[in-house]
């Protein structure tokens, strides 16, 4: 594929048409070529092993009663409620399998949603069975802060992306053959490069946008709309955003709200819905005890519950555990539990929203 | 980006779309440069210099932009703090499938601790996901991944009895077991969790928006055949 340059300088006797026209087709393959290596070219669906092929929430209720939320037609619960949902915290998606789904070299990241983690620290874990199975299981910590630790599996809410292989990009389009100074423009050429650059551009702007304050921004839910790398600042107690970036204007954190150790409320700039995908990673370094063995761990929970809505901002609401905080860990005598209490430490988060 | 019929009816119409693929091309090479990274255009900026104005010629397309993601060594790859860097399956204490820049994850005497090392980025941080065992599903597990400099740590932890006489009670142990893990990272020359740098949408590389052209070719000179 011919690099994209410039276009020609118009000559006297090549005035405009041929060298320009082709220098244009060779700009549309190159720009075609670029779009096809982690995209699918007419659906302009993100093709990367990087990037969730299916993401949304995993909602429950009473009963419990699992239901997928957001995710594209790739994710689905199948056979039934014992089937999807054969014990209690266990909770399995299925997929179309190969070739959009191909184990062992999928992935998945999920993040406990759960109402519990309002008070306690809660977990989810993946485990990939195979092409078409991925199952989850959650847990909580049921025995209240500060006490003896007891874990307990909870059907939980949670978000989930999972990732697989590149797919074929489908096939690419054309535009039109290749002329040369002195020859003439031929009425089908002009319409096949006519119609490949619509579909390129059909393509980009299925997930991205061309219009707006960040043209070329994802626009797509597979995306995270908003990252950010939130630090605890211990002398003034207060969160500050370190690091962020966002795709999305109304996405972009606006504040941090301290509402006391280890619990949060982030604001986001505008409205992107309150069906949104938080995805929260503690950054704190896990101390090592006298013994050698782990004395404290962060756990960060955004429970579903606690995503809304207040005067045209989507806000939600972050806790913070750490375990085993200079609560019977000295190595002699001899621990006798871990214990899990309120901490502030610092965090990322990512977020992703509907399509704007 | 001015929109173009994909069917073009009529060719002396097709020939007036002309200057409005130029412009689109350019206009789509800044948008997809937002974000994805692009190779070298032999330093060419967007293709579009030197046009303006001329004999049979009547374009003019503004101001040329360079996009900072031109020149890349990833081309067409994503180039975005929105999207990680790599992506990293680790079964059977073994690394089985790695996607992106890593060189390979070190595997440290210490039981349940990784290094991924990182080179040639400013600011990164990782998300691991603890993945179950499937011969006991009833594990309770954690995995950590640590920012440092120069790599990644990541330390995994099952719940167990701590082992040594007179602990009793659960305590998440180290212990090895399988994880994914996806590192987000930037190469912009911050000092990460300091100095908060929020971006703002007039901030962000290659912004600059090129106008549709307007006129279209009129040039006496094409045969049409």
């Amino acid at each position: 594929m011919p690099l994209y340059g410039a276009i020609p300088a118009p000559l006297r006797n090549d005035a405009l048409t041929p060298q320009k026209y082709s220098r244009v087709r060779d700009n549309w393959g190159w720009l075609q070529e670029q779009f096809g290596v982690e995209h699918v070219f007419l659906t302009g669906e993100h093709n990367s092993p990087v990037i969730a092929r299916t993401l949304g929430t995993v909602n429950v209720a009473g009963g419990p009663t699992y239901t997928l939320q957001d995710f594209n037609a790739d994710a689905s619960l199948s056979g039934g409620a014992g089937a999807y949902n054969p014990a209690v915290g266990r909770l399995i998606i299925t997929l179309p399998g190969s070739p959009r789904y191909q184990s062992p070299t999928m992935a998945a990241w999920c993040q406990n949603a759960s109402a519990t983690g309002v008070n306690a620290p809660c977990l989810t874990a993946a485990r990939v069975v195979g092409d078409d199975t991925v199952e989850f299981y959650s847990y909580t910590m049921n025995a209240g802060l500060n006490v003896a630790q007891t874990w307990v599996a909870e059907d939980a809410t949670f978000f989930a992306g999972i990732h697989s292989l590149l797919i074929s990009p489908g096939a690419p389009s054309t535009f039109g053959g290749l002329r040369t100074r002195g020859q003439g423009l031929r009425s089908a050429d002009l319409s096949q490069l006519i119609q490949g650059q619509g579909d390129v551009v059909q393509g980009f702007a299925a997930t991205h946008k061309i219009s707006g304050s960040i043209p070329g921004a994802h626009n797509t839910r597979e995306i995270a709309r908003t990252v950010a790398a939130i630090s605890w600042d211990s002398t003034n107690l207060l969160y500050r955003l370190s690091m962020t970036d966002y795709d999305s204007p109304a996405a972009a954190i606006d504040s941090i709200a301290y509402n006391g150790t280890g619990q949060l409320t982030v604001s986001l700039a505008g409205d992107v819905g309150t069906n949104i995908q938080v995805f929260a990673t503690p950054l704190y370094v896990p101390s090592v005890g006298a013994d050698g063995f782990i004395d404290s761990i962060g756990n960060v929970c955004v429970p579903k519950s606690n995503i809304s809505n207040s005067s045209g901002r989507t806000t939600f609401d972050v806790f913070l555990y750490v375990s085993g905080i200079h609560q019977n860990l000295a190595f002699n005598p001899p621990p006798t539990d871990q214990r899990w209490g309120r901490g502030d430490f610092n965090f990322t988060l990512r977020i992703h929203a509907a399509p704007a | 980006m001015t929109k173009v019929p994909k069917v073009c009816p009529d060719f002396a119409e097709g020939i007036g779309y002309l200057g409005q693929l130029i412009s689109n091309a350019a206009e789509l090479k800044a948008d997809l440069a937002l974000r994805h990274t692009l190779p070298s255009t032999d330093g060419l900026l967007d293709g579009i210099s030197g046009i303006a104005g001329g004999v049979g010629q009547n374009y003019s397309i503004g101001t040329p932009s360079m996009s900072s993601n031109v020149g890349a060594s990833m081309p067409g790859r994503h180039d975005s703090l929105m999207i990680a860097r790599g992506l990293l399956v680790c079964f059977d204490s073994a690394v089985q499938w790695i996607d992106g820049s890593f060189s390979t994850l070190q595997f440290s005497s210490n039981a349940g601790q990784y290094f991924l090392p990182i080179s040639g980025w400013s600011n990164y941080w990782a998300e691991v996901t603890p993945l179950v065992d499937v011969s006991d599903e009833t594990t309770i597990r954690i995995a950590v991944a640590t920012a440092q400099p120069g790599r990644i740590m990541v330390q995994t932890f099952q719940l167990g009895t701590r082992g040594y006489a007179g602990a009793t009670g659960n305590f998440f142990n180290p212990w090895p077991f399988d994880f994914h893990i996806a590192v987000y990272g930037s190469n912009a020359p911050a000092n990460p969790f300091v100095e908060p740098s929020r971006l703002e949408s007039g901030d962000t590389d290659n912004a600059t928006r090129l106008p549709a052209v307007q006129q279209q070719d009129q040039d006496d000179e094409t045969k049409f055949v």
